[in-house]
C-alpha cells in the first residue's frame, strides 16, 4: 500500500485531523476519498491493484465488503494529493450494504459514500449490461454521497480483450459519459499501457482543482 | 502420567481465576494436541465390526501403517472408533475434531464433517440406504431444475424458442440464463488462488490444456464451435450447478456472492473422499452445503442485515467481545475509526475462508464445525485475528491499521493456524460464558 507522507518511522497522526500530520509543513498533504464503483465483475479490483502495486493478478476473488487502498499522487508543481481508495462490492447483495453504514459513539451514521471526493464508476467493455446499470450506481451515488460537487468518471473496463469478445464499442462508451456529462476513460487493468495511471492522474487533477485545499482533508 | 492429567483437566474455577491473557505465546510444534496415552499400540477397529460398508472401507484404509507419527495414528483410530459406533457420540466428535482431523487418512475428514454437519445421521447403520436416498432425490431435482430445452419436447409437442406458453421449456432456459450467467461470473473465479477448479471433473481430459484454457478464458456462452462442442466439465461448472439447484430451491436466499466460496470448501474436503462414496459425492456436498447455508444464511440477506443473525448483528456481536477482550485494541481502533464492518465483515460472513489457503482454511474449519453452538468460536478466532497483527496496529494510523487487517490474507504456514486457534481458545477460556460447550464426556476441557 502506498503510504501518504511517511518517511522514516511512520508518526503517527490522527487521520482526522490534518493538522496534525507530520511532514513539510509548508507543503501540507492533501487527502481525497475516491470510491471505485460498478456491476460485480467489471475488474475494480484489478484497477486498485494495477494502480497501487503496478501489477495484475489473475487470482482475482470477487469482492465480499469493501478493500481499502491509498496511494500519493505527485504534481508537476511539486504539490502532491493522497487518494484514499475504497474497492466496493459490486453484488447486489453488498450494493444494499454498499453504503456500509455504521455509528461510531452511537451518533453519527457514516456510509462508504459519505465524504467521497470522487467516484470512478466502473463497466467491463465485455458485459453490456454492466454500462447500462451505470445509471443505478450514478442513482446511489446522489442518493448517498453528501458532497454535492463529487467528481464523476466513467470507466470501461477491460479494453485488452480481443473484438469477439467485446460488447461496449468504445464510441458507444464515450456517448454513454457525453450524454451525462462525465469524463471518460477505457482502461485495461490486464495491460500495463498506462491507461489506469493516466485514469487516476487526471481524477487526481481535477479533484486538486474542484476543491479547496481545506476540503481535501482526510475523511475515511 | 497423573500429573499430566491433573496437569490437562483444567477446572473451570483455575481458568476463571486467571484475568490476563499471555498474547501469542510462540507454539511447540504439535505439542498442544499430545495427549497421554494409555494403550501404546492401539490398533484400528477391524473392517468386519464397522456398521456399514462405508467406514469399512475406512477402517482398512492402508494409509493408518503409513503413519510415523504415533500421536497422528492414535487420534486417527481414535476418530475411526468414534464412528464405528451403532450410534455416534457427537460430543466425542467434536472433541476430537475441534482439535483437527488428520489428514494422513484422505477419506476421514468428509465422513467427520458430513456427521458434523448434520448430514449423515448418527445411527450408522442407516447410512447406506440413507445415501443412495438422497442421490436420488438430488438427480431428480437436477433433471427437474436443470433446463435443456429442445425444438422437440418428451411427448412430441413442438417447442419452439419463441414461445409465449410459460410451459415451455425454452422461456425457461432464458429465464433461467441470467442466474446462470451471475453464477458462473463468481466460480469461475473461485479459488483462483489454485489451479483446482479450472481442471477436469474427469482427469483423463487434463492433458488438453488448450480447450481448458480457452474454457477459463471465455465465457460459456461465447464460446463457439469446436471448444463449445468439445466442452469438458470443470470442478467449477460442478460449483456452478450446485449453486443454481440451490438457488432454484431457495428462491427467498436464490444466489449470494460469497455462497461459491463457502461451497468450494467442502468441495475441496469432500474431494478427497474414499471411493465408496465417490458416486455421492455430488448430492453429499449439495445437502451438506445446504445444511450449512441454513446455518448462515441470514448473513447473506439483505433482509437480515441489521437482525442478531444478519451480518450487522454479527459484527456488533463480534465487536462486543472484541472491546471486552481487548479494550485497548478496541479503543486505538475505534480512534482511528477502523469499523469492525471494515475487516471483520467477510471474516464473519465466509467463516474465514478467503483469509487463508485452502488447507489451512480446512483445518481451521474442523474447529469451527466442531463448535457445540455453531459458529460462537468463530468470534474467538476473529478476535485472534486482530490481535495477531496487536503491535502493527496499536502503532498504526488509519491506512496502517487497515493495511495490517486486510492483508493477512493467503497465509498458507500451517503453524500460523496452530497459533491462531490457541490464541482463541485462550480469549475462550478466560471469556466465555458458553465454557460447557466445550467440555467432553470424561468432563475434561477440549480448548
Amino acid at each position: 500500500m502506498g503510504n501518504c507522507n511517511k518517511k522514516g518511522k511512520p508518526s503517527r497522526p490522527s487521520v482526522r485531523d490534518p493538522i496534525n500530520i507530520r511532514g513539510d509543513k509548508e507543503n501540507k498533504v492533501s487527502y481525497a476519498k475516491v470510491v471505485l464503483i460498478g456491476n460485480s465483475g467489471v475488474g475494480k479490483t484489478s484497477i486498485a491493484q494495477r494502480f497501487i502495486e503496478g501489477k495484475f493478478d489473475e487470482n482475482n476473488k470477487n469482492t465480499v465488503g469493501a478493500s481499502y487502498f491509498q496511494k500519493n499522487i505527485s504534481f508537476k508543481d511539486g504539490s502532491s494529493l493522497c487518494l484514499y481508495i475504497w474497492d466496493t462490492a459490486g453484488g447486489e447483495k453488498f450494493q444494499a450494504l454498499a453504503p456500509l453504514y455504521y455509528r461510531v459513539k452511537s451518533k453519527y451514521i457514516i456510509n462508504i459514500f459519505q465524504n467521497a471526493h470522487a467516484a470512478v464508476v466502473c463497466y467491463s467493455v465485455t458485459d453490456d449490461d454492466s454500462l447500462k446499470q451505470i445509471d443505478t450506481w450514478l442513482n446511489k451515488l446522489d442518493e448517498h454521497g453528501n458532497i454535492a460537487k463529487m467528481i464523476k468518471v466513467v470507466v470501461g473496463n477491460k479494453s485488452d480483450v480481443d473484438k469477439s469478445e467485446r460488447r461496449v464499442d468504445l464510441k458507444e462508451g464515450k456517448l454513454f459519459a457525453q450524454q451525462r456529462d462525465l469524463p471518460f476513460f477505457e482502461t485495461s487493468a490486464l495491460l500495463n499501457d498506462g491507461s489506469i495511471d493516466e485514469l487516476f492522474q487526471k481524477l487526481a487533477s481535477q479533484i486538486k482543482q474542484s476543491f479547496t485545499k481545506e476540503e481535501l482533508h482526510a475523511t475515511v | 502420567m497423573d500429573k499430566n492429567k491433573s496437569k490437562r483437566s483444567l477446572s473451570k474455577k483455575n481458568i476463571v481465576a486467571q484475568n490476563n491473557i499471555p498474547l501469542l505465546q510462540p507454539v511447540q510444534d504439535d505439542d498442544y494436541f499430545q495427549v497421554q496415552r494409555v494403550v501404546k499400540h492401539i490398533q484400528p477397529p477391524k473392517p468386519e465390526t464397522a456398521p456399514n460398508k462405508i467406514l469399512a472401507s475406512l477402517f482398512s484404509s492402508p494409509q493408518i501403517d503409513k503413519i510415523s507419527v504415533s500421536w497422528i495414528r492414535e487420534r486417527a483410530i481414535n476418530f475411526m472408533k468414534v464412528l464405528g459406533k451403532r450410534r455416534i457420540n457427537m460430543i466425542m466428535l467434536r472433541s476430537l475434531s475441534f482439535r483437527g482431523i488428520p489428514q494422513e487418512i484422505p477419506g476421514l475428514r468428509p465422513i467427520v464433517w458430513k456427521v458434523l454437519l448434520g448430514y449423515l445421521p448418527r445411527e450408522t447403520s442407516k447410512w447406506e440406504l440413507f445415501l443412495k436416498n438422497q442421490k436420488q432425490i438430488y438427480e431428480d431435482w437436477r433433471k427437474e431444475l436443470i433446463v435443456e430445452p429442445h425444438l422437440v419436447d418428451s411427448q412430441n409437442f413442438l417447442d419452439h424458442p419463441l414461445s409465449i406458453n410459460k410451459e415451455s421449456k425454452w422461456s425457461k432456459f432464458f429465464n433461467d440464463q441470467e442466474l446462470w450467467e451471475e453464477i458462473e461470473k463468481d466460480v469461475r473465479r473461485t479459488r483462483s488462488d489454485m489451479t483446482f477448479f479450472i481442471e477436469a471433473v474427469q482427469d483423463n481430459y487434463n492433458h488438453l490444456k488448450d480447450q481448458l484454457k480457452k474454457q477459463a478464458e471465455v465465457k460459456k456462452s461465447h464460446l463457439h464451435g469446436e471448444i463449445r462442442f468439445n466442452y469438458i466439465e470443470t470442478h467449477s461448472d460442478v460449483l456452478a450447478r450446485i449453486l443454481f439447484i440451490y438457488a432454484k430451491l431457495n428462491p427467498g436466499v436464490k444466489y449470494v456472492q460469497g455462497m461459491n466460496e463457502i461451497l468450494a470448501i467442502l468441495y475441496y474436503c469432500f474431494w478427497q473422499s474414499d471411493e465408496t462414496l465417490t458416486e455421492y459425492f455430488e448430492s453429499d456436498l449439495f445437502f451438506c452445503f445446504t445444511n450449512l447455508m441454513a446455518e448462515i444464511r441470514d448473513g447473506f440477506l439483505r433482509t437480515m442485515d441489521s437482525e442478531n443473525t444478519g451480518i450487522n448483528g454479527k459484527i456488533r456481536i463480534f465487536a462486543e467481545l472484541m472491546q471486552k477482550v481487548d479494550p485497548e485494541l478496541h479503543n486505538h481502533l475505534t480512534e482511528q475509526t477502523v469499523n469492525p464492518q471494515f475487516y471483520s465483515l467477510r471474516w464473519l460472513m465466509l467463516l474465514l475462508s478467503q483469509e487463508f489457503e485452502i488447507h489451512n482454511v480446512i483445518r481451521l474449519w474442523d474447529t469451527l464445525l466442531a463448535d457445540n453452538e455453531r459458529f460462537w468460536f468463530l468470534n474467538y478466532v476473529c478476535v485472534a485475528m486482530v490481535q495477531i497483527k496487536r503491535e502493527a496496529i496499536l502503532a498504526g494510523d488509519f491506512s496502517e491499521c487497515m493495511e495490517a487487517l486486510q492483508r493477512q490474507s493467503q497465509e498458507s504456514d500451517p503453524k500460523k493456524i496452530r497459533q491462531l486457534l490457541d490464541q482463541a481458545k485462550k480469549i475462550c477460556q478466560i471469556h466465555t460464558r458458553k465454557y460447557d460447550n466445550y467440555i467432553d464426556n470424561n468432563g475434561q476441557t477440549f480448548l
